[in-house]
């Protein structure tokens, strides 16, 4: 019971108008960054280019002149979570096979051991700086059209890309929504006396002390989705035909940074797969 | 042309997909257990189970999507970066939990939604560790795999009976009142 605010230390989400040069970039732009990050990170799954990628997200944040700490500041509140399994795996790999570094007792720390905990810490900074930085060069507005211009090609095959787009924008505007509901619920059963830090190994028990807390936060949440499709059919909303407010213009040199984009992702994926595995 | 979808269906969605995203954002949809840190008993399932016997398949099928895509981002294994070990599962999750709620659904909801909950909770389980089993048999070995379905298989889908049964049988019976704007009379 002592994480009763859950999002204090969290940067995701948070934009940043610096008004740099990828600020200004189109939202598909940013959204292709986004995917070929994910495409690299899958196809390197070594410390060698996890770090290259990683340093290529500072790039981008410092030429989005974002402070690049300010990306990692997400990382605290998971450090209790990601000490608990390094101790884990220094204990439990302590026995695989080559040179050890130090060996206290039965335990002893190798190479190997400690590059998995590397990979380990840098992937997790890694895809916390790059969402963090999507979301700080990106407005609300901007995520939601960004996601329907993206998969709008997809439309062509029957792909319903506006109503894609409109409940991601839902779910994303509702993260902040549950959130809180999830902390006053939480608030509300714990000043009943309830106890969900139960600890004990009978899982029933375990199950049984979570319906408090699941059964209003998912019944409280159907409710205010019932009342935003109330307010948007009262507002004659159909989702066919709609013009925007705000069109998105290509700035002087996006085609190269698109260009760009697509030799890194084709580079790192070709790193990735023929020649990193070689190297630790 | 109207739209193809009804609006309330991709509402519930987004709005039952940010459930899926805190869930996992903040580990409540965890519950540790006995074997430790890495196979806690997960919850997660059950906003998509919850979503597909209220709103049918294509709300499964997106909320599913939301939570895949969710749990690829936020995974630091390299495991789950896969489409084919984070996305697909959790798609089929809805789509099982509908086809198991169909029969049931006029007569006797109730039974449906725990059918539902055993059904799709199972799915996850056994299609997670069956693709994470197939495609990296290193990091998940088929004992493993086989070891971890048994202890916590079951136990999830008694939960995720227990959570959808409760979800299930409250909502409706709102409806059935008509008494849906609770929240609307609670915040004039």
């Amino acid at each position: 019971m002592k994480d009763l605010q859950f999002f204090a230390n969290v940067s995701i989400g948070q934009y940043i108008d610096s008004g740099s040069f990828v600020h200004r970039l189109t939202p598909v732009t940013k959204f292709f960054g986004i995917l070929v990050f994910f495409i690299v990170m899958f196809a390197n799954t070594n410390v060698t280019g996890t770090t290259l990628l990683g340093l290529w997200v500072l790039a981008a944040a410092l030429a989005a002149r974002v402070n690049p700490l300010f990306l990692l500041r997400g990382i605290k509140p998971a450090m209790p979570f990601l000490l608990i399994l390094s101790v884990l795996t220094l204990i439990f790999q302590s026995g695989t096979t080559g040179v050890a570094l130090v060996s206290i007792g039965p335990l002893s720390i190798h190479l190997s051991t400690l590059l998995a905990l590397l990979l380990l810490f840098s992937r997790f900074a890694a895809v916390l700086a790059a969402i963090g930085l999507l979301t700080s060069v990106t407005a609300e507005q901007e995520i939601a059209h960004g996601i329907e211009d993206f998969f709008a090609p997809l439309g062509r095959f029957g792909f319903p890309s506006h109503e894609f787009s409109l409940m991601i924008a839902v779910a994303l505007r509702f993260v902040p929504i549950v959130t809180g509901e999830l902390e006053s619920i939480v608030k509300a059963q714990a000043s009943r006396g309830g106890d969900f830090g139960a600890s004990g190994i009978n899982p029933i028990r375990k199950a049984r002390s979570y319906l408090p807390l699941f059964v209003p936060l998912i019944i409280r949440t159907l409710e205010r989705a019932e009342l935003l499709v109330e307010a948007m059919e009262a507002r004659c909303y159909t989702g066919d035909e709609r013009t925007r407010y705000t069109t998105y213009e290509m700035v002087a040199g996006e085609g190269f940074v698109r260009l760009g984009l697509t030799l890194f992702m084709a580079g790192g994926v070709v790193f990735g797969l023929y020649f990193a595995k070689t190297l630790p | 042309m109207a739209s193809r979808i009804p609006l309330r269906k991709i509402v519930i969605a987004g709005a039952l997909g940010a459930v899926a995203i805190v869930l996992g954002a903040t580990r409540i949809g965890f519950i540790p257990w006995v074997l430790g840190p890495g196979f806690e008993l997960t919850v997660m399932a059950v906003p998509v189970i919850i979503g597909a016997v209220l709103e049918g398949p294509v709300v499964g099928l997106a909320v599913g999507a939301i939570f895949g895509a969710f749990s690829m981002i936020q995974d630091t294994s390299g495991l789950f970066k896969n489409p084919l070990t984070a996305l697909l599962p959790r798609m089929l999750v809805g789509v099982v939990a509908w086809l198991a709620y169909l029969p049931f659904a006029k007569r006797l909801p109730r039974v449906g939604a725990a059918v539902a909950g055993v059904a799709g909770s199972l799915t996850n389980t056994v299609l997670v560790l069956g693709s994470l089993a197939l495609l990296y048999p290193k990091a998940v070995s088929l004992d493993l795999a086989v070891k971890v379905g048994f202890t916590n298989g079951f136990m999830e889908a008694a939960i995720a009976a227990v959570l959808t049964v409760a979800v299930v049988a409250l909502w409706l019976g709102i409806e059935k009142k008509g008494g849906k704007a609770r929240l609307a009379d609670e915040e004039k």
